[in-house]
């Protein structure tokens, strides 16, 4: 069944509104995630599904609370950025052992489903409230951010999960799998663009225009996999434990020059479930809760077929001035900065967006600042979670960790005071952001 | 006249809205499309004006010159049907007349290419019998 999605009254994305008016009336507490995988086995326990219901159940736990206490629950439905199975392509022999099925049989496979969850989690038997949180879990957080504050739902689950297939990412997956890119996809492919090509372009218009190099990228894309590495859920630490150096970016091969594979990130099988609920009900959960200060949308206003740096840097900013005029802060109260990274050549624009760091600069200091002590220990922690390049492809490292740093619970926690912190995804000029706060003021 | 590419190439698959600017290709002219109202020129192919939504419009032919905007080198295919042109050199460029169109960058170094610098179309009739595709090349 299909589920709404938050009305357009529910976006805060233009400046002049003044204080979101849910300002410290929504609380995170719970955090739940599964674990990682490269790619699918086909086996229905290790399903996009399974994953899914591991993440709520680790979430209701960490929060302490009864499963009955959930009443609402806001879900990405995508889990995926490529080219997958068609919804109603047939699920692998045996799923339907193992989980009960909805209308169409991929949900839980390369869908995740409100209704596929309900009725495969018969504990969650109070949920009134079910809304599609489309595209990117940070639509999910700031719908669910908005719910709550309406009073629409009082204790409710935030989902998102990844599915990744055997087969080309971009090209097709499992049913869908083409040797080429024939069929209605060709269109849109005929000039041979990868995924990351747009942003490498507006990454060299970028270096261009303020005198910047992609060897500048090396300290960030290195301190980010050494932040992923120290938080046990995150892919390459259980898969692929091994730190990556300066050299191993800088000879990391080409895909769209000036973006090459480190630059990239790792598409896997996750997911994660959090929990939002009210100050007041959060008085009994077992974990400290986390104020939501403010969220805010962009979408694009494109001038032609492709973004532009101009295009990028302007949406980027307006999201900076409304992030801060709703929450009542300013980029000097930021104590981390946890902004979207795959593509890693895309994180500065945000990061200028909101002028974190700055000395007085606008734009063009991002790659100057990644040069100084961004680390955790550092007075400037840039990603500490290690984001998407630091952990694989989810789009909620960051959003997860922004919770747990405030909630002083962070793997790689860092080491000036949480106070505030910011995270949002997915494109400089299409996103959904939070401010996040340790206390409701 | 010269192919650019070695793949299986996609070929475009012309709408109603694009068939004008596809024929033009077959002829070597590059089509946008002049605002009868405002007198703006817009590329790609639209039922009205980006700047005034007016639905009147004419097809012009462009000069094919432009200078490119910005680029990246493809090491990696999109997909199979491009894997034999690696590496091979996406473009964007600014025409004369305003606007700014995706291509490839052909017979150029890819490892000198001037962000800026000037660049002409050169056409590939060895795609389809129906169309010929836009490329640019260093003026």
């Amino acid at each position: 069944m299909a589920h709404p999605i938050a009305p357009n009254s529910w976006h805060r994305n233009r400046e002049g509104l003044g204080i979101w008016e849910g300002r410290g009336k929504v609380v995170a507490t719970g955090v739940g995630t599964s674990p990682t995988a490269r790619r699918w086995d086909e086996r229905p326990e290790t399903s996009l599904g399974a994953l899914t219901i591991i993440a709520i159940r680790k979430a209701i736990e960490d929060a302490g609370i009864s499963p009955d206490e959930i009443d609402g629950i806001v879900l990405t439905p995508e889990s995926t950025t490529g080219v997958s199975n068609d919804p109603m392509s047939p699920a692998p022999e045996g799923f339907d052992q193992v989980f009960k099925m909805v209308d169409f049989p991929q949900a839980g496979i390369t869908r995740g489903d409100i209704d596929w969850i309900l009725l495969n989690m018969p504990e969650l038997k109070n949920v009134e409230f079910k809304m599609n949180g489309p595209v990117c879990m940070s639509v999910a957080l700031t719908t669910a951010a908005e719910a709550v504050s309406r009073g629409l739902t009082k204790t409710c689950l935030v989902v998102r999960g990844w599915h990744n297939l055997a087969g080309r990412y971009y090209v097709g997956q499992g049913a869908a799998a083409l040797n080429t890119s024939s069929g209605p996809g060709k269109y849109g492919g005929i000039w041979g663009m990868p995924a990351c090509a747009t942003t490498a372009m507006i990454f060299e218009e970028y270096c261009n225009k303020y005198g910047k190099s992609h060897e500048m990228m090396a300290p960030f894309v290195v301190e980010e996999r050494r932040n992923g590495l120290m938080n046990p859920d995150g892919f390459y630490t259980q898969h692929r434990p091994e730190m990556i150096t300066v050299d191993d970016y800088l000879s990391g091969r080409w895909i769209a020059k000036p973006a090459n594979i480190y630059d990239n990130d790792l598409p896997i099988q996750a997911a994660l479930a959090v929990i939002f609920t009210t100050p007041e009900l959060a008085a009994h959960h077992a974990q400290k809760p986390v104020y939501i200060l403010n969220h805010a949308q962009t979408r694009p206003e494109l001038q032609g077929v492709t973004p532009t740096l101009a295009e990028w840097e302007a949406s980027s900013d307006k999201m900076g001035r409304m992030l801060y005029e709703g929450a009542g802060i300013g980029p000097e109260d930021l104590s981390f900065e946890q902004m979207y990274d795959g593509f890693t050549l895309f994180h500065q624009f945000h990061l200028e967006g909101l002028r974190f760091a700055s000395r007085g600069e606008k734009r063009g200091y991002a790659l100057d600042l990644y040069q100084t002590d961004i680390s955790i220990e550092g007075p400037n922690p840039v990603s500490p979670s290690g984001g998407n390049s630091g952990n694989g492809r989810t789009r909620w490292w960051h959003h997860r960790d922004c919770i747990l740093q405030l909630q002083g619970r962070s793997p790689s926690q860092i080491k000036r005071k949480a106070e505030y912190g910011v995270s949002g995804a997915h494109m400089p000029n299409f996103c959904d952001a939070l401010i996040w706060g340790a206390g409701p003021d | 006249m010269p192919r650019y590419r070695n793949g299986t190439q996609p070929v475009p698959f012309p709408t109603p809205v694009t068939q004008p600017f596809w024929d033009g290709t077959k002829q070597h002219k590059l089509l946008l499309q002049k605002c009868s109202a405002c007198a703006h020129v817009f590329y790609y192919a639209r039922t009205h004006c980006p700047a005034c939504l007016a639905k009147e419009f004419e097809w012009v032919e462009a000069s094919g010159r432009g200078t490119l905007y910005s680029y990246t080198v493809c090491r990696r295919a999109q997909s199979p049907d491009f894997a034999e042109d690696t590496p091979y050199i996406l473009a964007a460029v600014t025409l004369e007349e305003g606007p700014r169109m995706s291509s490839l960058l052909v017979d150029a170094d890819p490892e000198n290419v001037p962000i800026g610098g000037p660049v002409r179309v050169v056409w590939d009739d060895d795609v389809s019998a129906d169309l010929a595709m836009p490329y640019f090349t260093p003026a």
